[in-house]
Parts: structure tokens; C-alpha cells; sequence
């Protein structure tokens, strides 16, 4: 083990900032711009987006910033970009952008561009609502989708009559669930008596839109308690946090399955809301087990259990891990336990490893 | 409707027009130009190319977003037995690095760590850096150096500049270089050449080997078949070093500098007289005659057959395949065959082709992959019904496809006797 900051010598980097806004984004068929010079789009494009059958899509694009643009600050020369393709768009038989996003990465944050004023300027030229994220690529993604999502809310939704029995669910990216485990949360609740399920921002930019007509939110990562607690605030919107009881996705099903009976020391690897639910679950048969959660992503204390903890470095990892007899999170984690001779059940986390089940 | 333009209109203009420049716009990153504007994504970027050294690792020195796609990488062998997994390492840059250049102090003992984390001593280790310290202006050679002393092994910068893409030292010619920098002056060995410019081999039925095993060369390298460090250094004493793409062009100057090896470059084409041609100049150099009849006739045969039988197919050629859309497309309109649209972006080069195709098949569309308005091409109101190369098929899911971009190389005749024999495959599927 090594004790420099930083150093990975077994995993690599988990899904940035960069691809979590950028997740939060495709779904809602805008025009998204990467502000990089091509590497960034290309991870985010070509690794952390799984939906590739979406009807309309946002259109992903990048910046293509080069050497001189990044070292004179050419912004005017983004902009012209911009509305170049803004007007191609326009002059099809039918317009499709609703929306500009420009999603930071490092070479602007690098330059300290200003991607706040960047997109009011967008806004004031071109006249399409446009937002700004400013995730830098050294991030988590939790970060980089709670921005996204935040911004959103904050740009497009507005008062609007309740509708009863409307649930508005935050935080639902392919990063955090796969497109089944969707489904099953969906139905799940419907399940539990809520009349209609929005997944907001997974549903489209409609959903956003309308998320005031919610009854509640229901809030199942930690990229949505930004956008929960705004509209919460803004239009006094109540929510609250987890999965329902009555949830159960089948990789539970077969986790519980599996455990070895003698388990005593448990550590839960995934993001906070996931994790502590499959400890609830998971309760059930090991009531005697100690059942801890860690997670390589945000952690919120006032949802954790003594003993919860998050980590930054491998060395942080690999040192919490070793007093554990089981371990249930992505097997790319495993990788930085060659010694580990317990029992590590599989719980893919696309975040993690850019693997689904 | 997508931007596009006539290969008439194009070649009547002479120049690139402002939309067929990749500074002019947004860079649309469908899955068809994925590869064009971040080459990691798929296939062979900095990062993999890197490590066809022999034993090498790579540190990977950026902010987390940079080497996401590793996480691929490392996983288990894919179906093509293609797995990185122990060969990477990571320095992941935080604000504060960044802002006070700390991560540089810290590189020499990443090195030492990660050498002795691996089971097996590598061979040398290879530091991949990106745009943000293209923008901090790092003198990575330096700390390389130290690093090298450090460790007691070679330690190369490998730069990933994604800025620097449209420059004179853009990054895939960059990497190329660094490749055979490791190489130390050898006695020259008169029966040997090294073929540069391909990160995976050529295919073995390509008939290049043979033609040069003909010429009286008992070892040709290809770097992608080199397993151990002696194999590396054995291309020191090659005669000549024959470059296949030109990317590889700075690395064989480079080459010719140190080693005094000797370059000569040869093109993938697929038209037939071309590649005689070529041979026969290359036979002319090296001293020799070639008996060229039985290939050629083969990749004829394989052509005509195709031609004959699909002459009403109706081509959409991308760029996202092994050769030159333009040059492709001026092939398969001279063999007969109707080319309807091209996706690619053409480069002063390619007007060679273009103005050749503009009098065969003067209405032949070239759209480029990297517009925005390519997210209204509609496969429904175009023509093509066969489409060759990834970037094709994307656009056309529902046409005879032929996606043409295995990482195996083809080559020459063989090039065209195999395109042509998977075309007529394709069209029985």
C-alpha cells in the first residue's frame, strides 16, 4: 500500500462529473455542448451512456477547443460555434433543440472560463433557455448529475396545479440504476399505491416541467437531493429519501441468496441510498450481522449509520476493507483486494465499473 | 436536412469549405464519429497505443475524467483476448494539484510504486499526460528523467493532448514516435525491415510478407507482434522501415535521424492499378521483380464476381473503416458500382479522389460525421442500400452493411479480395 495522494495502482478512475451532468442531460433532447477539446465528450459518449435506443435524445457535442483557443480564451469563437448549429437546426423542417447545456471539463476550468455568464450570453444571442454546468472532470459523477439536475429544475420548473397521486422521482440516471431496475422501481411504486410515476429528467425535459404538479418526491440517489431540497424550498414540494420497503430487485434477491450463512462483518458497496437499502433488505435474514455501507461517491451523515463511511483514495479502500467477511459491490473493486479471501458478491455499479447486469 | 456537398460542387471549388472544417463547428459526437474526435473511444487512442510496447505500463497523470474508458480496459478479456488490466496506474490530479503543480513532485515515487505492485518487472514505463498539462506547460521529459533514475528503467512521456489534435505533432503522430524512441543504434542487418504505422498487425493473408520474404527479407517487425523487449529492440537493425500510414511519418524521420534507417511509405488503396503500381516501384527499390498476376487476380476475380452480381446496389462509404472513404468511393465508381453518399471529412490530399470521382459520379453526396445536422440524417430518404464502414452503418441500421474496421489490417490485394468477398457475404445475409 502506498500512502501518495491520488494513486491508483489497481482501479481506474470512476465516472466523473462530467458524465453524470452529462447523463442527467441526454435524455431531454437539447443540444449539449462538451466545452473539451474531444477526449471528454469521447469518454462520456463512448463509455458512460448506455441508452442508446432513446427516440430523441439530446445531441452531444463537443467544443473541439484547441491549443489557441484554450490559451487566447477564444469564447466569441464557442459561441459562433453555437449558433451555427443552433442555426442548422433551425432551419430543418422541424426544430428540435428546447435547450442549450455547455458542461464543463478540466481545460476550461483550467482557463477559468466563466460557463455561467458563458450560457447567459448563449441565452441573450440565441433566445433557447440555455444552463451551464460547471463540473471540471475531477469529480465524482453524483456531483456533476446533482449540478445538472439542479440547474434544470431551477431553469424550467414552475408552479403549477398538484396533481393527487403524482409521485415525481429525482436522481434516476443509468449511472445510479440500470434500465430494468428502473422499471422495477416504477412499478414498485405504482405498486404501492401512487396513481403516476414520473421519473424526473429520465421521463424527459416534460417531466422537469412539471415536476411542481408532483404530490411528493421521492428522492433514490444522492445527484437529486440538490434539486429535491430546491423545490422543497422554492415551491414547497416535501420529499423524502430511499428506496421503498417494498422495493425488491431481483440482483437483491439473488445477493440474499448467496450470502454465506455465517456472515458477521458485511460492507455494502454502492451509492449511499442503494446501499443502505439492500442493508435493510438484507436484515432480514442476518439480523445479528453487522451490515456496513461505504461508498466511493457523496455520503449524506444524516442518512448514515454509525460505522458508514466514503473513500476517496484505493489505500483508504483497501485498508477499511480488510475487516470485513463479506463483501457485496462491483467486482472492478476487487481488484484492489488481491488478498481478500472472503466472500465478494457481485452488485454491478455503472459508475463504477461502465458494467450493467 | 444534413449539410452536404455534390462531389461536383467540391471539386469545382478546390478548397474545404468552412462546413468540412473541423474548427468552423460543434463536433458531433454520434456514435459514428466517436472515434474521429476522441480515438480511445474506440479502437486505438493514445493510451492503448502506448502500451504496444512490449512489458510496458502506463501511469496515467489527469484529472479522473481522462481515463474513465480505462475502466474497459482493465476489465477481463474481451472476445479478442484484449485486456490492459494490470498495465495501467493512475494519478488522479485534484484542484490543488493542478493550481500548484504538486502532482509533479510526486510522479518518481508513483513510478516506484506502481513498478512494484506488478508481479512482473515491465519493461519500461510510460507516463500519459493530457490537456491540462498541455496547458500547464509540464516539462514531463525532465521528470521522466528523473523518474528513469529513480527507477532504473526507461520512463517516456506519452502525450495526450487532445488540444493539439489539428497541430503539426498532433497526438497519434506523437505516440507514434515515442513507440520506437526506446530503440538504441544497432549493427544493420541487411535481411531485415520494419513495417511502421499500424498498432495491430497486418493480416497474415496479406501478401505483403511474402512479397518482401520474396525480395530476400527474412525478418519484417510489425510492433503489435513484438512479445519481449529483445524482439523491440531487434527493429534497431532493420534495412529500411516501410511506412503504411502516414501518421508514422515523424516517427520514421525520427528514425532515420538515430538509427539511420531508411524509409519508404506505401499506401492502402483499393484500386488495383494503384497497387500494382506501388509494388512495382517498391520491387524497383528494393532490386527486385515481383510475379504479382496471382494476387492481383484474385482480388480482381473477387471484385468483378461482386460487381456482376450487385451491380444495382447503391453505396454509402463512410470514413470510419481501414482505408480512405474518397479513394474507396473512386474505386468502387470506376469498378462500375454507384456511390451515392460519402461521410467523411476530406483533407487537401483527398482531392486527388475527389476530382477523379467528381467526373465519374458527379452527384455523389459527401456529408460530414461531425456536423450537428447529421442528427437529422434520415435513413429513409436516402438511396443507399449497402453501407460500408461503422460510420455507414450507424446511419443505415436497415441496408446490407459491411462495417470494414477490424483493428486486424488488411492490406494490398488482399485488402480488395477481402473487401469484396465479406461485400458479397453481406449481401446473402
Amino acid at each position: 500500500m502506498t500512502d501518495i495522494k491520488g494513486l491508483r495502482l489497481y482501479l481506474p478512475p470512476f465516472a466523473p462529473d462530467t458524465s453524470g451532468a452529462a447523463s442527467v442531460l441526454y435524455p431531454l433532447g437539447g443540444l449539449v455542448v462538451i466545452v473539451d477539446a474531444g477526449g471528454c465528450a469521447g469518454n462520456i459518449c463512448g463509455f458512460d451512456e448506455p441508452r442508446t435506443d432513446l427516440p430523441a435524445p439530446s445531441v452531444m457535442a463537443s467544443a473541439g477547443l484547441r491549443d489557441m483557443d484554450a490559451i487566447m480564451g477564444r469564447d466569441d469563437r464557442l459561441l459562433a460555434k453555437v449558433k451555427k448549429a443552433l442555426q442548422q437546426d433551425a432551419d430543418t423542417a422541424s426544430p428540435t433543440f428546447p435547450f442549450l447545456a455547455l458542461v464543463g471539463t478540466p481545460v476550461p476550468a483550467v482557463i477559468g472560463t466563466d460557463l455561467t455568464a458563458l450560457a447567459h450570453l448563449a441565452e441573450k444571442q440565441t433566445g433557447l433557455p440555455c444552463i451551464a454546468v460547471a463540473s471540471n472532470g475531477i469529480h465524482a459523477y453524483d456531483r456533476g448529475a446533482s449540478a445538472a439536475l439542479l440547474a434544470l429544475v431551477q431553469k424550467f420548473t414552475r408552479p403549477c396545479q398538484t396533481v393527487p397521486g403524482k409521485l415525481g422521482v429525482l436522481g434516476v440516471t443509468p449511472l445510479d440504476l440500470t434500465l430494468s431496475e428502473q422499471n422495477t422501481l416504477r412499478e414498485s411504486l405504482l405498486t404501492c399505491g401512487w396513481e403516476q410515476v414520473s421519473l424526473l429528467g429520465a421521463d424527459g425535459l416534460a417531466s422537469l416541467r412539471e415536476a411542481a404538479s408532483c404530490e411528493r418526491l421521492l428522492v433514490v440517489s444522492p445527484s437529486g437531493l440538490a434539486a429535491a431540497e430546491y423545490l422543497q424550498e422554492k415551491l414547497g414540494l416535501a420529499y423524502d429519501t430511499g428506496f421503498p420497503q417494498e422495493l425488491t430487485f431481483p440482483l437483491w434477491t439473488a445477493i440474499k441468496q448467496q450470502l454465506p450463512p455465517g456472515s458477521k462483518r458485511l460492507l455494502i458497496i454502492q451509492q449511499q441510498f442503494a446501499a443502505n437499502a439492500l442493508r435493510d433488505f438484507l436484515r432480514t435474514c442476518l439480523p445479528e450481522a453487522e451490515i456496513i455501507c461505504g461508498t466511493c461517491f457523496e455520503l449524506v451523515p444524516k442518512l448514515a449509520e454509525a460505522g458508514d463511511f466514503t473513500f476517496r483514495e484505493e489505500t483508504e479502500f483497501q485498508i477499511a476493507a480488510q475487516s470485513f467477511d463479506t463483501i457485496i459491490g462491483d467486482s472492478l473493486l476487487r481488484r484492489a483486494l488481491p488478498g481478500f479471501n472472503g466472500t465478494w458478491l457481485d452488485y454491478p455499479h455503472f459508475a463504477i465499473s461502465g458494467k450493467t447486469y | 436536412m444534413p449539410y452536404f456537398i455534390t462531389a461536383q460542387e467540391l471539386a469545382e471549388q478546390g478548397t474545404i469549405p468552412a462546413d468540412l472544417r473541423t474548427n468552423t463547428q460543434l463536433i458531433y459526437n454520434s456514435p459514428a464519429a466517436l472515434d474521429f474526435n476522441s480515438p480511445g473511444a474506440q479502437g486505438f487512442g493514445v493510451k492503448r497505443a502506448g502500451l504496444a510496447l512490449p512489458g510496458s505500463i502506463m501511469l496515467l497523470i489527469s484529472p479522473a475524467c481522462c481515463g474513465r474508458n480505462t475502466a474497459a480496459l482493465a476489465a477481463p478479456p474481451d472476445a479478442q483476448g484484449v485486456s490492459y488490466g494490470e498495465r495501467f496506474a493512475y494519478l488522479l490530479l485534484d484542484e490543488s494539484d493542478i493550481v500548484t503543480g504538486r502532482h509533479l513532485q510526486k510522479i518518481p515515487q508513483a513510478v516506484q510504486a506502481f513498478i512494484a505492485s506488478r508481479p512482473e518487472p515491465p519493461t519500461c514505463v510510460l507516463l500519459c499526460l493530457t490537456c491540462v498539462d498541455a496547458l500547464l506547460g509540464t516539462d514531463m521529459e525532465r521528470i521522466a528523467r528523473k523518474a528513469s533514475a529513480a527507477a532504473g528503467l526507461p520512463v517516456r512521456p506519452c502525450y495526450m493532448y487532445a488540444l493539439t489534435r489539428e497541430s503539426i505533432r498532433p497526438p497519434m503522430v506523437a505516440v507514434r514516435e515515442m513507440l520506437y524512441s526506446l530503440l538504441e543504434p544497432a549493427p544493420k542487418n541487411a535481411r531485415s525491415c520494419n513495417l511502421l504505422g499500424f498498432f495491430a498487425p497486418l493480416a497474415d493473408a496479406s501478401e505483403l510478407s511474402p512479397l518482401l520474404k520474396a525480395a530476400g527479407l527474412r525478418t519484417i517487425n510489425e510492433l503489435s507482434r513484438l512479445r519481449t523487449w529483445q524482439e523491440y529492440q531487434q527493429m534497431a537493425a532493420a534495412n529500411f522501415n516501410l511506412v503504411l500510414n502516414s501518421e508514422a511519418r515523424r516517427a520514421a524521420q525520427a528514425m532515420q535521424e538515430k538509427l539511420q534507417i531508411p524509409f519508404i511509405e506505401l499506401k492502402r488503396v483499393y484500386g488495383l492499378e494503384q497497387i500494382t503500381h506501388q509494388y512495382q516501384a517498391l520491387a524497383k527499390l528494393l532490386g527486385t521483380s515481383w510475379e504479382l498476376a496471382p494476387y492481383a487476380d484474385a482480388a480482381r476475380t473477387a471484385q468483378e464476381k461482386f460487381c456482376a452480381r450487385h451491380k444495382d446496389e447503391i453505396f454509402g462509404i463512410g470514413s470510419r473503416l481501414n482505408g480512405n472513404a474518397f479513394e474507396l468511393a473512386l474505386t468502387l465508381a470506376r469498378a462500375g458500382l454507384t456511390v451515392a453518399e460519402i461521410y467523411g471529412l476530406p483533407q487537401a490530399d483527398d482531392f486527388f479522389y475527389i476530382k477523379k470521382l467528381a467526373k465519374l459520379s458527379p452527384e455523389t453526396r459527401i456529408y460530414t460525421n461531425l456536423s450537428v445536422s447529421m442528427a437529422s440524417y434520415s435513413e429513409s430518404s436516402s438511396k443507399v442500400t449497402f453501407a460500408l464502414g461503422a460510420d455507414a452503418v450507424y446511419y443505415h441500421p436497415h441496408a446490407r452493411s459491411l462495417a470494414w474496421n477490424e483493428e486486424r489490417q488488411p492490406f494490398g490485394y488482399q485488402a480488395v479480395q477481402e473487401l469484396f468477398t465479406q461485400m458479397e457475404a453481406a449481401c446473402h445475409d
